[in-house]
């Protein structure tokens, strides 16, 4: 267990990869199943059903699809970032560069959340990114926890970005911003996605609350306003 | 690259009198959903390899000859 999981890793916080019903991502052919898609923290007997849905509809995909052509020149540029970590021998390691960006995502982002340390948060990624040139791994093991690192800065970088972007507070301390203390629910009773734009830098968009299928009555919907959470002084 | 390591208990702790790695038994590194057990190449014995243990307990279940104990964390007992 990690010092940053809760809050941090999707599925325990209020983040994770858009999914539908049978588990398909937003690309064709991309599955995404478990507590970083649609099934809740902890929810084992949830998760062996997801998978099997996503399982099956993957199988029936891959059974419609032929392979596509793909350019060579990619799959190398490619082998050559994933076995980068291996080529080295001295340098940092895995543990230490996920510990720090762990730290990090503790020390900036984590709730009360303000904005100005969100913003020291991002460039303190960004000069771990700038790092990752210093990457050792001595053994598959290594190697495996080298690009999970990677993946862990990843998403340091998208909650920082998620964060900033939803201006207002909402799910009571889970997103409790001390410059936005107020729920806004003209501008931000929807989801916030983050995608790639086309000069494949991180961009934000609005998407929809689709109507509950199970009706959940108004006196219901007010618990995360009746948390006795303190709202602090804006720091900044 | 200089490497430091720290003393500290082992987690998953391999009785050498009963692993029966040599004979090609590879359960305990097989079920390890973190990867962190191996074979010691030199003895033919499983070791535990990496300090990434979530006490998950199937090495020590599943064990064949019962040489695979899992250290609860001193800090949990």
């Amino acid at each position: 267990m990690h010092i940053s999981e809760i809050g941090f890793c999707s599925g325990h916080s209020a983040s994770g990869v858009w999914v539908d019903e049978q588990a398909r991502t937003t690309i064709p052919g991309l599955y995404a199943v478990g507590d970083m898609a649609s099934v809740p923290h902890n929810y084992m007997l949830g998760a062996f059903v997801n998978g099997g849905i996503a399982g099956a509809d993957a199988a029936a995909y891959c059974a419609a699809t032929s392979l596509p052509e793909y350019d060579a020149g990619d799959l190398l540029v490619e082998q050559e970032r994933v076995l980068a970590p291996t080529r080295r021998a001295d340098g940092l390691t895995p543990h230490e560069m996920e510990f720090k960006t762990r730290r990090f995502v503790n020390d900036y982002l984590e709730p009360p959340k303000v904005t100005a340390k969100m913003e020291l948060g991002q460039r303190r990624f960004a000069e771990i990114r700038e790092d990752l040139d210093h990457l050792c791994a001595r053994d598959p093991h290594e190697l495996l926890r080298a690009l999970e690192m990677q993946t862990i800065l990843d998403c340091a970088d998208m909650a920082a970005a998620a964060s900033l972007y939803r201006t207002e507070s909402r799910w009571g301390f889970y997103h409790l911003r001390t410059d936005h203390p107020e729920t806004d629910n003209r501008n931000w009773n929807c989801h916030t996605v983050l995608y790639k734009d086309a000069s494949g830098r991180m961009a934000h968009a609005k998407r929809a609350v689709d109507p509950f299928i199970v009706p959940v009555a108004a006196a219901e919907m007010g618990a995360y306003h009746q948390l006795r959470v303190k709202t602090p002084a804006a720091a900044e | 690259m200089p490497i430091i390591t720290q003393a500290k208990s082992a987690a998953v702790v391999i009785d050498d009198e009963k692993c029966i790695a040599e004979k090609g038994c590879r359960v305990c590194v097989d079920v390890c959903p973190l990867d962190i057990l191996a074979i010691d190449e030199r003895r033919q014995k499983a070791y535990m390899k990496y300090d990434e243990c979530w006490y998950c307990m199937p090495c020590e279940v599943d064990c064949p000859t019962n040489a695979v104990k899992v250290n609860i964390p001193y800090l949990l007992r």
